[in-house]
């Protein structure tokens, strides 16, 4: 079964689907009080359906995110080293609120297994 | 370029979003950098004040005062608190961004503890969020029950 995308408000997040590649695509701005009740139920789904595959999470067309978006990403960016999924993140070089927002990440996700956090 | 926008605002997650659209139509001209850290910060400031503020005799809504001169912005965000246990986490959080050099390693140590057990709300992330990515000078007024954080940051260029 495909793996379904999701859209609340002016949030989104896309799936593509290449054999064994997905791709998770985020857009537009996670601002909702509570983001973790959408995405950690969301990503604990997504997680069963990427045994075997490998995936890009793309931050790079994200407008905006609070800091209540930061706990779900690190969970699921945790959920898949643990789970022995080979993942890549993505973010913009180009965009100087990524390079502060996700440079942290990529410091702490160096001591995870299977994740590479680059700047393209 | 000189500005100041002082509006009381109706705690409500949605007037969030109308705050940031001001404040980008009133940074127009500035760098997209320089206007997207503001947006983070007021942004944070705002989602707290919303989320633990309360109204009482002295504040009844959340104040919001945004000021640019020149290459400097400020902004200031009000509330009511009461004296408890999160109040004293509060101060303490600000304490230790006070008095630590290295505002990057408060975020990322922040970020470990997340990473460690995600399951724990990330409470604080906000305010090291402020000081550490958006580099913003970070202090806070307790008067009365009436909470002010007040973010400033000197950009090098418009």
């Amino acid at each position: 079964m495909a793996i379904a995308g999701i859209k609340v408000d002016n949030f989104e997040i896309k799936i593509t689907e290449q054999l064994d590649k997905v791709k998770v695509q985020w857009l537009g701005r996670s601002e909702s009080r509570n983001p973790a009740e959408i995405l950690n139920p969301y990503f604990d789904n997504m997680i069963n359906q990427l045994n075997g595959k490998s995936i890009t999470i793309d931050y790079t067309l994200l407008e905006f995110m609070n800091s209540s978006t930061v706990p779900p990403i690190i969970k699921f960016i945790k959920a898949c080293s643990l789970g022995g999924i080979n993942t890549v993140v993505n973010y913009s070089k180009d965009l100087e609120w990524q390079n502060a927002s996700f440079k942290p990440l990529q410091t702490i996700c160096m001591m995870l297994k299977n994740i590479t956090v680059s700047a393209v | 370029m000189e500005t100041k926008m002082q509006i009381e605002i109706t705690p409500m997650w949605s007037v969030i979003a109308e705050v940031k659209e001001k404040i980008r139509i009133f940074m127009e001209g500035m760098s997209q950098g320089n206007i997207d850290f503001t947006i983070i910060v007021a942004s944070e400031l705002l989602e707290n004040a919303i989320k633990y503020g309360i109204a009482n005799d002295k504040i009844g809504s959340v104040g919001f005062v945004f000021e640019i001169a020149g290459k400097s912005v400020l902004v200031k965000v009000s509330n009511g608190v009461n004296d408890n246990e999160n109040l004293e986490k509060f101060k303490a959080v600000m304490e230790k961004i006070k008095t630590t050099e290295n505002k990057e390693g408060l975020y990322i140590a922040r970020l470990l503890e997340i990473m460690d057990d995600p399951s724990k709300p990330g409470s604080s992330l906000g305010l090291y969020r402020i000081v550490s990515e958006s580099k913003f000078e970070l202090e806070y007024e307790l008067d009365n029950h009436v909470l002010s954080m007040i973010a400033t940051r000197e950009f090098k260029e418009n």
